[in-house]
C-alpha cells in the first residue's frame, strides 16, 4: 500500500499506467485473413506409351529419349544446380534389381553390398503400384557437392521400370514430392 | 492534464528512455551474434518489452524497442506542451523538437507498418504476389467459381497443437494434430498415418530451430480434415512446393504451408536479367532486370529497369535488386513497403531548418548585445 500511495502522491500513477498500457499492447497476436486471387492454371504434360503412362509438371523441360531412356526430364534449380530425371524401361529382369542399386551406388562412390544388405536400404513407400525406393547420398563430395540418387524400381511380367532423379543433395532434397507426385501418376499395361 | 503533462515531461523519463535504448542497442547488437538481425529486431526493438520464458512462464527483462521509443516521444509531446515556451525567440529549438518527434514517431511507424518480402522471378515467368522473408501461413484455397479462389491465410506462429480450426462455408473442421518449427522430411520406408496426398510416402522428424541467417528452417505440420463422414490426415510441409488437394462432398479445396504471400492487383514479369562483369576479369559491374508491370485496373503495360541503388517504386511498393542465380536466368527482387518512407526526409529538413532559424537568432541576439 505505501509504494501505491507513494506513486499516485508522486504523480507517478500516469507513468504506471502508461508503461501497464503499453504491457497491454504487447500482447499483440496475428490473426487469419481471407482474401481472393484469380484461379490458377498449373500445368502437366501427359505422356502415353504403348505399355505406360504419367503425368508430370511442365517445370520439367523434357530431353530427347532414346531406346531405353523413354522419358527424360531436366530441371535447374534456383542455385543452378541441374536435376535429371529419367524414366527407363528395359526387356526382362534388366540384370536384376541388386546389380541395377549398386551400380548406382558406384556412381556416388558407395561400396556395393550384398543381397541381404541391400535388401535393409530398400524403401517400400504406400505407392498404388508397388514401387521399390532406394535413397543413395554420396559419403563425400563428388565434384564440389554431395550427390544424391533417388530410384524407384517396377517390375511386370514383361519389362522392369527404372524411374531416377539424380542430382545435388539439396536440389534431390527440394525436389523428392515431385519425385514420389511423379510415381504416383504412372499407370502399366496400358 | 497539467498533472500528467509535468509528470511525463520529466527529465528521469528522458534519461530512463534514453538508457533503455542504449542498453537494446548494445544487448542487441550482440544478440545478432546467435539469433541474426530479423529475430533479434523482433525480440528487441519491435516489442514493448524483451520477454525471457522461465519454465512456462515468460517473464518481460527489459523494456523494449516500442516502450524506450514511445516513452520518448510521449516525453518530448508533455515537455513541448507543459515546459516549452511557444515564442518566436524558441522557434527554432521548437522546430527542431518537432523534427525529432517526427523521427520517432516515424521509425515507430515503420515498425509497424513496413513490410519486407521477396519475389524470385524466373527469365519469363510472371508474379503478382511476394513473400516474407520469416512469417508463415497455413493457406487454404477455396475455389469459388472457375475464376476465383478465396484463400483462407492463417499465420503459422498462431497455430497450436490440437487447434480446431472451422470452416463453416464448406462444412468442415481442420485439426491441428502436430506441429514443427523446424523439420525434414524422409521418404518413408512403409505408410504412415497420413491418409491423403503426398505427404502419405514421407516420415518427418524435427530439426533443431536455427537462427543462422543462410540455414533454412522448414515448418511442417499434420493436419486432420474432419468432414461429416470421413477424416482426412495430410502432412503440410514447406519441403513440399505445391498446394494439396482434398476432396470434399461438392468441390476439392487445397491446402498448403508456405511463405506469407502479399498480393498485388499487378503483375510483375523478368524480361530478362544481366549480371554484366568489368572486362577481362569476373569482378561484378552491374546487376540489372528487365521487367514489365502490367496493371489490368489501370491498363498500364511498361517497362522497368531495376539495378543496384536505382528501384522501381510502385504503388507504395519499391523493388530493390537483391539477388540472382539458376546461371543469371533468375533474378531475386528485395519488396519493401513502408507508408512513412518519408517522414525521416521531413524529420531532417525540419531539424536542419531549426538549427539555422535558432543561429540566426542567436547571432542577430548576440550581435544586438555586443552593438
Amino acid at each position: 500500500m505505501f509504494i501505491i500511495d507513494t506513486v499516485i502522491k508522486r504523480n507517478h500513477f500516469y507513468i504506471v499506467a502508461l508503461c501497464a498500457s503499453f504491457l497491454l499492447l504487447g500482447c499483440k497476436t496475428e490473426h487469419p485473413i481471407t482474401y481472393r486471387i484469380p484461379s490458377s492454371s498449373h500445368s502437366n504434360s501427359f505422356i502415353q506409351l504403348d505399355t505406360i503412362s504419367w503425368t508430370i509438371s511442365s517445370d520439367w523441360v523434357p530431353k530427347e529419349a532414346s531406346n531405353f531412356r523413354i522419358g527424360s526430364y531436366e530441371l535447374m534449380t534456383i542455385n543452378g544446380d541441374i536435376l535429371d530425371l529419367s524414366i527407363n524401361r528395359i526387356p526382362g529382369e534388366a540384370g536384376g534389381i541388386d546389380a541395377n542399386i549398386n551400380r548406382w551406388r558406384q556412381q556416388l562412390q558407395l561400396p556395393a553390398l550384398s543381397h541381404e544388405d541391400l535388401d535393409k536400404t530398400i524403401l517400400r513407400p504406400a505407392t498404388t503400384l508397388p514401387f521399390i525406393v532406394v535413397d543413395l547420398i554420396s559419403q563425400a563430395p563428388i565434384n564440389q557437392s554431395y550427390r544424391r540418387t533417388l530410384a524407384a524400381i517396377l517390375t511386370d511380367e514383361n519389362y522392369t521400370y527404372f524411374i531416377k532423379l539424380s542430382g545435388t543433395y539439396y536440389a534431390v532434397n527440394n525436389h523428392k514430392d515431385d519425385f514420389m507426385a511423379l510415381l504416383e501418376t504412372i499407370k502399366t499395361d496400358h | 492534464m497539467k498533472h500528467i503533462l509535468k509528470s511525463l515531461s520529466s527529465l528521469k523519463i528522458t534519461l530512463f528512455s534514453l538508457s533503455g535504448l542504449f542498453i537494446l542497442v548494445l544487448l542487441g547488437t550482440i544478440a545478432q551474434v546467435d539469433y541474426g538481425i530479423h529475430h533479434v529486431q523482433k525480440i528487441y526493438f519491435q516489442s514493448f518489452f524483451v520477454w525471457k520464458t522461465i519454465g512456462s512462464i515468460a517473464i518481460p527483462i527489459l523494456p523494449g524497442g516500442y516502450l524506450c521509443g514511445g516513452t520518448l516521444t510521449l516525453n518530448l509531446i508533455a515537455f513541448l506542451f507543459s515546459k516549452m515556451k511557444w515564442s518566436w525567440k524558441n522557434s527554432g529549438i521548437i522546430l527542431i523538437h518537432v523534427g525529432l518527434l517526427v523521427l520517432l514517431i516515424g521509425s515507430g511507424l515503420t515498425g509497424l507498418l513496413s513490410i519486407e518480402s521477396q519475389m524470385i522471378l524466373e527469365e519469363g515467368e510472371s508474379k503478382s504476389y511476394s513473400e516474407d522473408f520469416i512469417k508463415k501461413e497455413l493457406a487454404i484455397l477455396i475455389p469459388e467459381n472457375d475464376h476465383t479462389t478465396r484463400v483462407l491465410s492463417i499465420p503459422f506462429s498462431s497455430l497450436k497443437k490440437g487447434q480446431v480450426i472451422p470452416l463453416e462455408t464448406e462444412g468442415v473442421s481442420l485439426t491441428i494434430l502436430d506441429i514443427y518449427d523446424s523439420s525434414t522430411l524422409k521418404i518413408a520406408p512403409t505408410s504412415n498415418t497420413i491418409t491423403e496426398g503426398i505427404g502419405r510416402f514421407f516420415s518427418i522428424s524435427a530439426v533443431p530451430f536455427s537462427y543462422a541467417p543462410n540455414q533454412i528452417n522448414s515448418a511442417s505440420l499434420v493436419l486432420q480434415i474432419n468432414t461429416k463422414d470421413i477424416s482426412h490426415q495430410l502432412l503440410l510441409s514447406e519441403e513440399i512446393k505445391t498446394p494439396q488437394d482434398v476432396s470434399l462432398d461438392k468441390k476439392t479445396i487445397q491446402v498448403a504451408l508456405r511463405r506469407t504471400r502479399y498480393y498485388t492487383p499487378y503483375s510483375i514479369t523478368l524480361e530478362s536479367f544481366s549480371h554484366d562483369v568489368y572486362l577481362g576479369t569476373t569482378i561484378p559491374k552491374n546487376f540489372s532486370s528487365q521487367v514489365t508491370v502490367q496493371n489490368p485496373e489501370t491498363s498500364e503495360d511498361r517497362l522497368a529497369l531495376i539495378y543496384m541503388n536505382h528501384p522501381l517504386r510502385y504503388e507504395g511498393k519499391t523493388y530493390y535488386q537483391a539477388s540472382f542465380g539458376k546461371e543469371n536466368t533468375v533474378s531475386v527482387f528485395q519488396i519493401v513497403e513502408n507508408p512513412t518512407w518519408l517522414w525521416p526526409y521531413v524529420s531532417t529538413l525540419m531539424m536542419s531548418l531549426g538549427m539555422l532559424i535558432h543561429f540566426i537568432l542567436l547571432f542577430a541576439k548576440r550581435k544586438k548585445q555586443n552593438g
